[in-house]
């Protein structure tokens, strides 16, 4: 993958600059998380289970009440984050609330190839690499987790 | 690859508990409704080996206005023990916590303070 640049505006709000391909991908991955969690056929998805963990670790009851009280405006949050990052993916600064939008989007995305991938505490990746299975997905996987890294530096106002 | 990210035993918000339990005029004495504080729940903030650790340091920093420095201290604690008290509060601001940290995809849970 080609450089990644971004860092703090000089307005607020973070000016971002990758390459075209990238920009690519974020837009197929703002549809594909869009897809995702709205597909009847997703709700028993584990990378969808993961992104809406049960509120209780004990208590089933607890747990089903929070998803009743809080499902929706949970989902309604993920879905604007992705259709933000869809509509600003050609953007070359992002304000801070787009930035934000972005950083969770892509956040979201990285849970869900990560439990896709199995991916656990100081696995080794390179068996990842290795396996023509996982590869596309772990070179994406590392792909937005840079990303995200960026982000959170270039919002904490590190260059 | 991903490193994990913690938090740490949560500081609970020390100025926002400051609730008044004394009632200028307490009309309700003499009934037989006993009014039991509506305390204390805790947020738990489980390790998970995707989220960054500067993610995590960033999203406790962002929802609970802590210093860098405790956020990251936070963030350690859940790392190294696997998880962390983030905040203590009444249950209604504990399940919004745990929204709002869904929302930025940690793995959060609430239970009733033992």
């Amino acid at each position: 993958m080609a450089r990644i640049d971004i860092r703090p505006g000089s307005r607020g709000g973070v000016d971002v600059n990758i390459p075209s391909e990238l920009r690519d991908l974020l837009e197929s991955l703002s549809r594909q998380l869009t897809d995702l969690l709205t597909s009847e056929e997703s709700k028993d998805h584990p990378g969808v289970a993961r992104l809406f963990p049960p509120a209780s670790m004990d208590d089933p009851l607890e747990a089903l009440g929070f998803e009743k009280l809080m499902g929706d405006a949970l989902l309604a949050g993920k879905l604007e984050a992705a259709d933000v990052l869809g509509r600003t993916a050609r953007s070359t600064y992002l304000t801070d609330v787009e930035a934000e939008a972005w950083t969770r989007a892509i956040n979201d995305v990285r849970l869900v190839l990560g439990t896709r991938l199995q991916i656990t505490e100081g696995m080794d990746a390179d068996a990842l690499f290795d396996d023509p299975l996982t590869e596309q997905a772990a070179v994406m996987y590392v792909a937005l987790t840079e990303l995200v890294e960026m982000l959170v530096r270039a919002m904490d106002g590190d260059g | 690859v991903g490193r994990a990210h913690g938090a740490e035993p949560g500081p609970v918000d020390e100025g926002a508990n400051a609730v008044s339990t004394v009632p200028a005029v307490d009309e309700r004495r003499d009934t037989d409704e006993v009014v039991e504080p509506d305390l204390p729940w805790i947020v738990i903030v489980w390790n998970d080996p995707i989220n960054l650790m500067s993610y995590v340091t960033w999203v406790f920093q962002k929802l609970f206005g802590y210093p860098h420095e405790k956020a990251e201290r936070l963030m350690m604690d859940v790392h190294t023990k696997g998880k962390a008290v983030v905040a203590s509060d009444a249950k209604e601001r504990c399940e919004a916590h745990v929204a709002a940290l869904h929302s930025y995809g940690l793995w959060a849970t609430l239970q009733k303070d033992a």
